[in-house]
């Protein structure tokens, strides 16, 4: 009888013990599940830039929230890293600045790793803390190379550009079917002239127009951009040539006009002849005057 | 003279509480300016779109009021005109008080007058207040002068007065602005140039003064002041609004004074003669500008002289204004049942206040009105209305023109007694035309 | 990531009205929730990372920003007399897509340390005539080549450079108020009290980046130099979220609003730009694009507006409703 009942002392204990078991873990999951969804969700973005002098560039974009609540993650920090297939190549920590960008520059002599098809995939994560969920984003990108040529045929202006890539044993090849926007640097921003699309020996040719104004010695700065190209990202190639038309730089002071520090040579005449007639007579009243005290102290 | 000498000597309690009186109303003014460039013009009711406000409708009254000594003194000195020899002085002295109180006016509308150098260091001759400046200056030295040199024969006469019961000081003083003057006749003939060439310089100088105040307008592109009738307008104004003052004047001291012996009737009546015709006048270029623009009906003058002709909003001004400068005056000095020495005064009175009125019109409607409309929340900001920094300003600057005549009426008597006295040698024609083998 | 995000890029991102947010975050207005503090005090702003070409990364100093007009420093005093050599500057505005967001008026606010109530741009709402539709009309100071403002400066406070900018030289100034009677475009204001604290101590103060403000002189819209000379657009132009408003150079035939840029002659000849009451023989720099195909309905720059504010506009909105009955 009492082994029974400690039998069934040892089966309460049991379920007790499993509920409160049960209870804690559904406690524990419930809190986490709810902890997780209160964390806002992240969102984070790279994009690959390509630069004049052959220096790439990553940048990540952390954000928070959605729609119209999307805001700017200051301060997260950003693990960067090269997939190499089997393992991964860290690059280094990133912090991002009060607009949620961070960027990392790789020098145009790093030859970036890359798999069978000649791609390097880039990838970045973000940890997440307390309120914010953690993100991770991969790019993949590709090296591409970009020279102009100028030349002058029958007093008609011809830009070449030619654009090269790796291909996948490594030896440069032309890249064909390139849409490339060539413009002129202006003082804010690039003026877009036309669009060339490179043949299969990855040459463009634009005729380039005869009244593009250039600095003061017709010096102008040709800017050949990619578009946010799937792989080779946003590339710029910038080169200056002498085939805009001068502009003078010449600082000369306004010619004498009314609304010049300088007025014209008629009214400052004018208002001295009047200014000076006025005061002789007034001086000459006053010289009459003391003449009249003269012979008031002779007589 | 030994009447009107009276009038020089140790002043009563009286005349000191008047003194007192008007300073403290002065320096009321100078309290309020005091605190206007402490805190800015903020104070004053001018904002962005009135930028000028009661300052330079004021300036441009006074500047008119000093008419009365420029133009009508001194041409009537030129043209030898032996009625109004009484009239002379007081005319010289509205001139000069009205010229030194107004000018002022034009500086309060100045943001930093720690920076009022800079019109003579950076001054560009291209601007009209630089002409401003120079001719307002110019003006008021020219007129100080003249004011002078009618003084100098009276003090000789107060310097020789016996029982003159002044200090000794005056006594003294007398005797230096005589600068020595006998009455010989080589010395009356120096006087005689000196006054002449002053009374001659004086009349271009004035006009041109007043021409150039009235370019400050003109030569702006705002409807309402891009007028080419401007200059000669404000001159004909400016000879109204003086000759007003002068018969205001006239009777102040006729009345105060008991001298109905030297202005008389006779004085009034050409005085009055002179009122109507330039009522005339005025009335002709007011009339002339008006209805060239309203019969152009250009959008921006519409817009203005709709204004005008909305009772709530600049109507009822515009009202008075012409009611007492073009037909009242005619009225009452038109027709001779009308005329006394009384309704003369009084209606140049209302010709004053109306000239007034008549400036605040030119000054600030067409600051309200300008090309793009003004679509501004502020009210201050959308309509013009004084405060009381710039009323108090107003009103000190009249008691200090009324505080300048008493200090003055102590200094010699109000009528040119030498000018009355000597009557031959005044005769002299100024200009002989004579034509050849007469 | 998927490749359509590759697309979406940051220029466009910010494009689509999340530059307010965005910028609420870096003005420091809107609440920093979405912040992080792990990496607090790591970065400095002042430092780059840099993978180099031995693979190493390491931390190099963020270089500064090219001047693109040197020197970027502002010139002070007398020397800002002399305008940037070979420029030519110009404005153009599109009145078929402004809206009335006020975005223009609040960055040129910021960017010169002026009150809300100060504008040196303002944006009205102007209707032709009867059968014409009210159109908002952005107005920043016109920098004439003929300025009558100029004309009639007493002591050369104001004054046209070469590169057609008008300055005024707050340190000159009198505050006679002559040029703001003489200004037919109602284009200067006044300070009338003291202005706001500046963080630029007076003898820095330049002509061409106009602060900080004095009390009792006249300022008004200077078309931004300073920022000219950092190769970036006016306040005005880069905060306006569609890029109504063009500036840049007329020698170099170039205007841009930020996301595009045309040529200038180009754009004038084809989109039939006017000038604003050009009769008056000032000879305006700014020139205005007719509201040909408006992106949006006027009534729309109404929406945001205080009661206050749609009052003033009341005499044209009235007249639209008696057009309609």
């Amino acid at each position: 009888m009492i082994i029974k009942l400690m039998k069934m002392k040892n089966q309460i204990y049991k379920s007790i013990y499993s509920l409160m078991v049960g209870f804690l873990l559904i406690l524990i999951f419930g809190t986490s599940i709810s902890m997780a969804q209160s964390k806002e969700r992240t969102r984070l973005r790279s994009y690959f830039y390509i630069h004049s002098n052959g220096d790439r560039q990553v940048s990540f974009l952390l954000t928070a929230g959605r729609g119209r609540n999307t805001q700017m993650v200051e301060n997260a920090v950003l693990d960067v890293e090269i997939d190499l297939g089997d393992s991964t190549l860290f690059l280094t920590e990133l912090i991002t600045d009060e607009e949620g960008a961070a960027d990392l520059q790789i020098e145009s002599g790093y030859k970036l790793p890359a798999d069978e098809e000649g791609i390097t995939t880039i990838l970045a994560s973000y940890g997440g803390n307390d309120s914010l969920r953690s993100a991770s984003t991969d790019i993949e990108v590709k090296d591409v190379f970009i020279e102009m040529s100028f030349d002058i045929v029958d007093s008609v202006k011809i830009l070449m550009v030619q654009a090269n890539e790796y291909n996948t044993d490594g030896e440069i090849v032309p890249v064909e079917e390139l849409d490339i926007n060539i413009g002129v640097q202006r003082l804010y921003s690039v003026l877009s002239i036309d669009e060339v699309e490179t043949d299969e020996d990855g040459v463009g040719i634009l005729e380039f127009p005869d009244d593009v104004p250039g600095d003061s010695i017709g010096m102008i700065t040709l800017v050949a951009t990619i578009d946010e190209h799937d792989y080779f990202g946003t590339v710029t190639k910038s080169q200056s040539v002498n085939w805009g038309n001068p502009v003078s730089y010449e600082v000369k002071p306004l010619p004498r006009q009314l609304f010049s520090d300088e007025a014209p040579l008629w009214m400052i005449i004018g208002v001295f002849i009047a200014i000076v007639g006025a005061w002789y007579h007034f001086f000459l009243s006053i010289f009459k005057l003391y003449k009249l005290k003269k012979a008031g102290e002779d007589s | 003279m030994k009447k009107l000498a009276r009038n020089l000597e140790t002043p009563s309690r009286q005349w000191y509480m008047w003194v007192i009186i008007l300073s403290l109303i002065v320096l009321f003014g100078v309290y309020a300016l005091i605190r206007q460039i402490q805190e800015g013009q903020i104070i004053t009711g001018m904002r962005d779109n009135a930028v000028w406000g009661i300052y330079t409708a004021n300036f441009i009254f006074f500047m008119g009021l000093s008419y009365a000594g420029a133009l009508v003194s001194c041409s009537f000195q030129l043209l030898r005109i032996q009625w109004a020899k009484p009239l002379l002085r007081m005319a010289e002295l509205i001139t000069v008080s009205t010229l030194i109180v107004g000018a002022p006016y034009i500086l309060f509308c100045l943001g930093r007058l720690d920076r009022i150098h800079y019109l003579f260091v950076y001054g560009r001759i291209q601007s009209p207040i630089t002409w401003d400046v120079i001719a307002i200056s110019t003006d008021l030295v020219f007129c100080a002068a003249f004011l002078y040199f009618t003084h100098i024969r009276d003090f000789a006469k107060l310097r020789d007065m016996e029982g003159l019961k002044v200090a000794k000081w005056r006594k003294k003083l007398y005797g230096i602005l005589a600068l020595n003057y006998r009455g010989t006749p080589l010395q009356k003939k120096y006087l005689h140039q000196a006054h002449d060439i002053m009374a001659a310089i004086i009349i271009p100088t004035a006009v041109i003064a007043y021409s150039l105040l009235s370019w400050l307008f003109g030569m702006s592109l705002k409807p309402g002041w891009h007028s080419t009738i401007f200059g000669p307008y404000f001159v004909v104004t400016a000879a109204y609004s003086g000759v007003a003052l002068l018969i205001i004047i006239m009777w102040l001291y006729r009345k105060s004074r008991k001298l109905e012996g030297y202005i008389t009737n006779k004085h009034f009546n050409y005085m009055a003669f002179g009122l109507v015709l330039l009522t005339m006048a005025y009335g002709y270029f007011t009339f002339s500008e008006y209805i060239t623009d309203w019969y152009n009906q250009t959008s921006q003058m519409s817009a203005l002289l709709g204004k005008f002709t909305d009772m709530s909003q600049y109507g009822a001004l515009q009202l008075f204004h012409i009611l007492f400068t073009m037909f009242v005056p005619l009225i009452i000095l038109g027709l001779p049942w009308f005329r006394s020495i009384n309704s003369i005064t009084l209606v140049s009175l209302f010709i004053v206040i109306a000239l007034w009125i008549k400036r605040y019109l030119i000054v600030v409607p067409p600051l309200e009105t300008p090309f793009i409309p003004i679509q501004d929340v502020r009210p201050e900001y959308v309509q013009y209305s004084m405060t009381w920094v710039e009323i108090s300003l107003t009103v000190s600057g009249l008691a200090l023109i009324v505080l300048i005549f008493t200090i003055a009426s102590k200094i010699a008597p109000i009528i040119p007694v030498a000018e009355i006295e000597d009557v031959e040698d005044t005769a002299k024609p100024l200009i002989r035309f004579q034509t050849k083998g007469a | 990531m998927d490749k359509k995000d590759k697309k979406n890029n940051r220029r466009n991102f910010l494009k689509n009205g999340l530059t307010v947010g965005g910028s609420m975050l870096a003005m420091g207005m809107g609440p920093a929730i979405a912040k992080d503090s792990s990496g607090e005090g790591k970065s400095s702003g002042e430092k780059i990372k840099v993978l180099t070409t031995d693979g190493k990364v390491i931390e190099v100093d963020k270089p500064k920003d090219d001047c693109k007009i040197d020197p970027c420093e502002p010139p002070k005093g007398n020397a800002a007399r002399q305008g940037i050599p070979g420029r030519s500057f110009v404005m153009v505005i599109d009145l078929a897509r402004c809206k009335n967001a006020r975005k223009c008026i609040e960055g040129c606010q910021k960017g010169h340390n002026l009150r809300p109530d100060q504008e040196w741009l303002n944006v009205y709402l102007m209707k032709d005539h009867e059968e014409g539709e009210p159109y908002w009309f952005p107005r920043q100071c016109f920098h004439c080549d003929i300025p009558p403002c100029v004309k009639v400066c007493p002591v050369g406070a104001t004054y046209k450079r070469q590169d057609n900018i008008v300055l005024v030289d707050s340190d000159r100034c009198i505050g006679c108020k002559f040029c703001m009677a003489a200004c037919p475009y109602s284009v200067r204001i006044f300070n009338w009290e003291k202005p706001p604290e500046s963080d630029v101590p007076p003898e820095d103060y330049s002509p061409e980046a106009s602060v900080p403000a004095q009390i009792g002189t006249v300022s008004k819209c200077d078309f931004c130099p300073d920022r000219s000379r950092e190769g970036k657009l006016p306040y005005c132009a880069s905060g306006c979220p569609m890029g109504a408003i063009y500036f840049g150079d007329k020698n170099e035939d170039a205007v841009s609003n930020g996301t595009e840029t045309l040529r200038f002659r180009q754009l004038i000849k084809d989109r039939v730009g006017y000038r604003y009451l050009d009769e008056l023989g000032t000879v305006p720099n700014v020139y205005y694009l007719p509201p040909v195909e408006r992106m949006f309905d006027y009534k729309s720059g109404l929406n945001d507006l205080p009661e206050e504010k749609k009052e003033v506009y009341k005499d044209i909105m009235d007249g639209e409703n008696n057009k309609n009955n």
